[in-house]
């Protein structure tokens, strides 16, 4: 019983990641993994892209261009191909499964840098 | 012997506000140069307190230290003491906008950390208050254990704190502290995981988490989001209207380059010819005199007669890059450079290659990733920039008809656009060879901040005028000068039977253009067109007054006139067009290999730039003269 439920949280939560790219404007989302090579993360880290951040696209370029996204504040623009390697998760889902990390026994709370943290 | 100050570091994050408060504090007792061996600007400045002076050094804008970046290896240096003399500053002070103080905190770590005494300085107190945020400096400065202040660095009633900060410099004051909870924030995260670093990513995590905690405990409200900036990147981020207003921008920078510097450029040239023969009245014949007047004189002349350009396209460059809609065009452009292999920031130096290549090979510095900083630079040289022009205008008024082509547009209108076309292509194509071959590999990513819109200050505005004059003239200058007086010696040796200078196909330079003939005689070119061609290596357009010189055009008011006739007895529509594709293509311009051997730190690039763009000038007029 405890495993089945179990499995459906981790499908559950499977399913609620995203790469950047895919997320729809407006929707405010929790940055949980970079695909990214070593060389080149840091220009993402530097400027706040830290797994645990939030993300929102607010407007795409012309012609199909770069998409431009609200970092903790910041505007910051980004091509789609970096924004496929950036894997991540509804903001509410985000939240939910931090405090059911906290909670659960165990189980690691999903960003070190705090994802619930107030904005 | 200078006094030597106490030295004092601003860092900061790009569009933090450094080099306002850099300027308010200085004034105009600043200085430009570059640190040794690297092609990072050093930009420092006196700031004169009743209990002393004190230097202040604006390092260039940064996320961290990590030497990712010229300009963070540069700062990261600088903090450590390994520039300046071996000396470390003697304080830093911070800068941060304090209306992104969420991820502009991040900084704080890695340069509070160095354990220099420091002051951090939040910005922007003005726009943070209108958008309604807040920040208690004191319960942050209470946090890092350091002064904090928040200022607009544009008003000087609100920069008390600072200034008392650097007279602290000289009478020892409290002020001065070093950052004892941060000192050993990094050192902390590491420990978590002994005997190897931190990885990146979790160091960056606990930075992050650490700016968090203290924006709580400094009660760090975000300002709302500017409805300013939304409101204009409505328009200019547009699927319709941003693309065009690129392009108004884009023309209206080149009519401004093209139209209204003339007048100023005439008057530039009728400056420097009536100084030049006043000059020459005072001095008695002599080779001295023919030196100063037809080598120094024409030779500086030949550059500053660009000022005027210079000085309009970088007036409207710090007027884009400081209203922040440069970025917004680094954005739109980027999906067309990408295309062959660039990024958005590359826009900025080809746009500036359209007026002198130099300041575009130094504008290059503003692309973060260092192969497409030197794809960047290497194709520049091939926009159409305004010393080709007056090749152009000679060439096609001899050789083109002036009839139409099709309704208003002129067959000479049509191969002067065709010119430009054909230096664009080949930029093009050149950047997409590049990326496929010798700077190959991933693709870097374009992560690109878009600051709020800002009003630009005048007083910003001025002083990049000034320090981008002073760098032109110095790089620009320095070869020039070299290359025509090289030339004017060649045309005064050996001397005439009688003395004085000889004619000049007797003269050395002539004695090359006869050895090169050979070489250019399939272009269609003989020994005169060669010398041409030699001395057009100081600048393009000196081959325009080498040649009336060897045809012996005297009659000023007909110069023009006389030269074409004279080509067109030596040239026909072939070579013409052969010499036309010649200058498209060849990288006929010392100042911008001086200055390319510079930014790129060494001969290899510019000498296969060099090669590069001189065989492909080469086949292309051997093509044009064969068919035609």
């Amino acid at each position: 019983m405890e495993d089945g439920q179990r499995s459906t949280e981790d499908t559950g939560s499977k399913r609620a990641e995203r790469m950047l790219a895919d997320v729809p404007l407006d929707e405010e989302v929790v940055l949980v993994r970079m695909d990214v090579d070593g060389e080149d993360i840091e220009a993402l880290l530097e400027r706040g892209i830290v797994p645990g951040c939030k993300l929102c696209p607010v407007r795409h370029a012309p012609a199909g261009g770069a998409t431009v996204y609200r970092v903790d504040g910041d505007l910051i623009a980004m091509r789609k191909d970096t924004a496929s390697c950036l894997c991540v998760q509804n903001a509410l889902a985000a939240r939910r499964s931090a405090s059911e990390g906290r909670r659960g026994a165990g189980q690691e709370a999903l960003e070190p840098a705090g994802v619930a943290d107030p904005t | 012997m200078t006094d030597v100050h106490p030295l004092v570091a601003l860092v900061g994050p790009p569009n933090a506000g450094k080099s306002t408060l850099f300027n308010t504090l200085t004034g105009l007792k600043q200085r430009v140069a570059n640190y040794p061996g690297v092609t990072v600007e050093r930009r420092s400045g006196v700031v004169d307190e009743p209990v002393g002076s004190v230097e202040v050094i604006d390092l260039p804008g940064v996320h961290g230290l990590s030497p990712r970046s010229l300009d963070q290896m540069v700062t990261r240096d600088v903090l450590m003491g390994n520039l300046e003399g071996g000396r470390q500053p003697d304080a830093v002070v911070l800068l941060l906008d304090a209306t992104r103080l969420r991820s502009h905190l991040m900084l704080a770590d890695p340069v509070l950390g160095l354990g220099i005494p420091a002051l951090v300085v939040l910005t922007m107190g003005d726009e943070l208050d209108r958008r309604e945020g807040a920040v208690d400096p004191a319960a942050l400065a209470a946090e890092l254990g350091v002064e904090v202040t928040l200022v607009n660095a544009r008003d000087p009633s609100t920069l008390g704190t600072v200034r008392r900060f650097l007279r602290a410099l000289h009478t020892g004051g409290e002020e001065l502290r070093a950052c004892p909870a941060i000192a050993v924030a990094d050192a902390a995260a590491t420990e978590h995981h002994p005997g190897r670093p931190l990885p990146v990513v979790d160091l960056f995590a606990e930075r992050r988490k650490r700016a968090r905690a203290l924006g709580r405990s400094a009660d760090f409200r975000d300002p709302r989001p500017s409805r300013t900036t939304q409101r204009i990147d409505a328009v200019v981020l547009h699927r319709l209207w941003g693309p065009l207003l690129f392009l108004v921008v884009v023309a209206l920078v080149f009519e401004a380059i093209f139209s209204w510097a003339i007048p100023l450029m005439d008057a530039t040239e009728a400056g420097i010819g009536t100084s030049g023969e006043f000059v020459a009245g005072l001095l008695p014949e002599s080779w001295f005199r023919a030196l100063l007047i037809d080598g120094v004189w024409a030779g500086v002349g030949s550059v500053l007669v660009f000022l005027p350009q210079i000085l309009i396209l970088f007036f409207f460059i710090a007027i884009l890059e400081d209203s922040g809609y440069m970025a917004r065009a680094a954005v739109i452009a980027d999906r067309v450079m990408h295309r062959v292999g660039l990024q958005g920031r590359s826009f900025l130096p080809l746009l500036s290659a359209y007026a002198c290549a130099v300041p575009a090979v130094m504008a290059a510095r503003t692309v973060e990733d260092e192969r497409d900083r030197i794809a960047t630079i290497f194709v520049a040289p091939f926009m159409t920039c305004s010393a080709r022009l007056p090749v152009y205008a000679l060439l096609i008024a001899a050789f083109i008809p002036a009839g139409s082509l099709i309704g208003p547009l002129g067959w000479r209108a049509a191969v002067m656009i065709g010119l430009y076309a054909l230096g664009l292509v080949a930029a093009l194509v050149t950047a997409a060879i590049l990326k496929g071959t010798l700077l190959g590999g991933r693709s870097a990513p374009f992560v690109m901040e878009l600051p709020p819109y800002r009003l630009p200050t005048l007083r910003s505005v001025l002083n990049r005028l000034v320090d981008r004059t002073k760098i032109f003239l110095r790089r620009a200058g320095k070869i020039i000068l070299t290359v025509t007086v090289v030339l004017w010696v060649l045309t005064q040796f050996p001397r005439a039977p009688a003395g004085g200078a000889p004619e000049i196909g007797d003269s050395a330079l002539g004695q090359v253009g006869q050895v090169i003939e050979p070489a250019i005689e399939p272009l269609g070119f003989d020994w005169r067109i060669g010398i041409g061609l030699v001395t057009s290596l100081a600048a393009r357009e000196v081959i325009v007054g080498t040649l009336g010189t060897i045809y012996g055009v005297e009659n000023e008011g007909e110069a023009d006139f006389e030269l074409q006739a004279a080509l067109q007895q030596d040239l026909d529509l072939g070579s013409a067009v052969a010499l036309l594709i010649f200058f498209v293509f060849a990288l006929q311009c010392m100042s911008t290999v001086a200055v390319m051997r510079r930014e790129t730190g060494g001969w290899r690039w510019p000498a296969l730039q060099f090669t590069y763009m001189l065989a492909l000038a080469y086949a292309g007029a051997w093509v044009a003269n064969a068919l035609l």
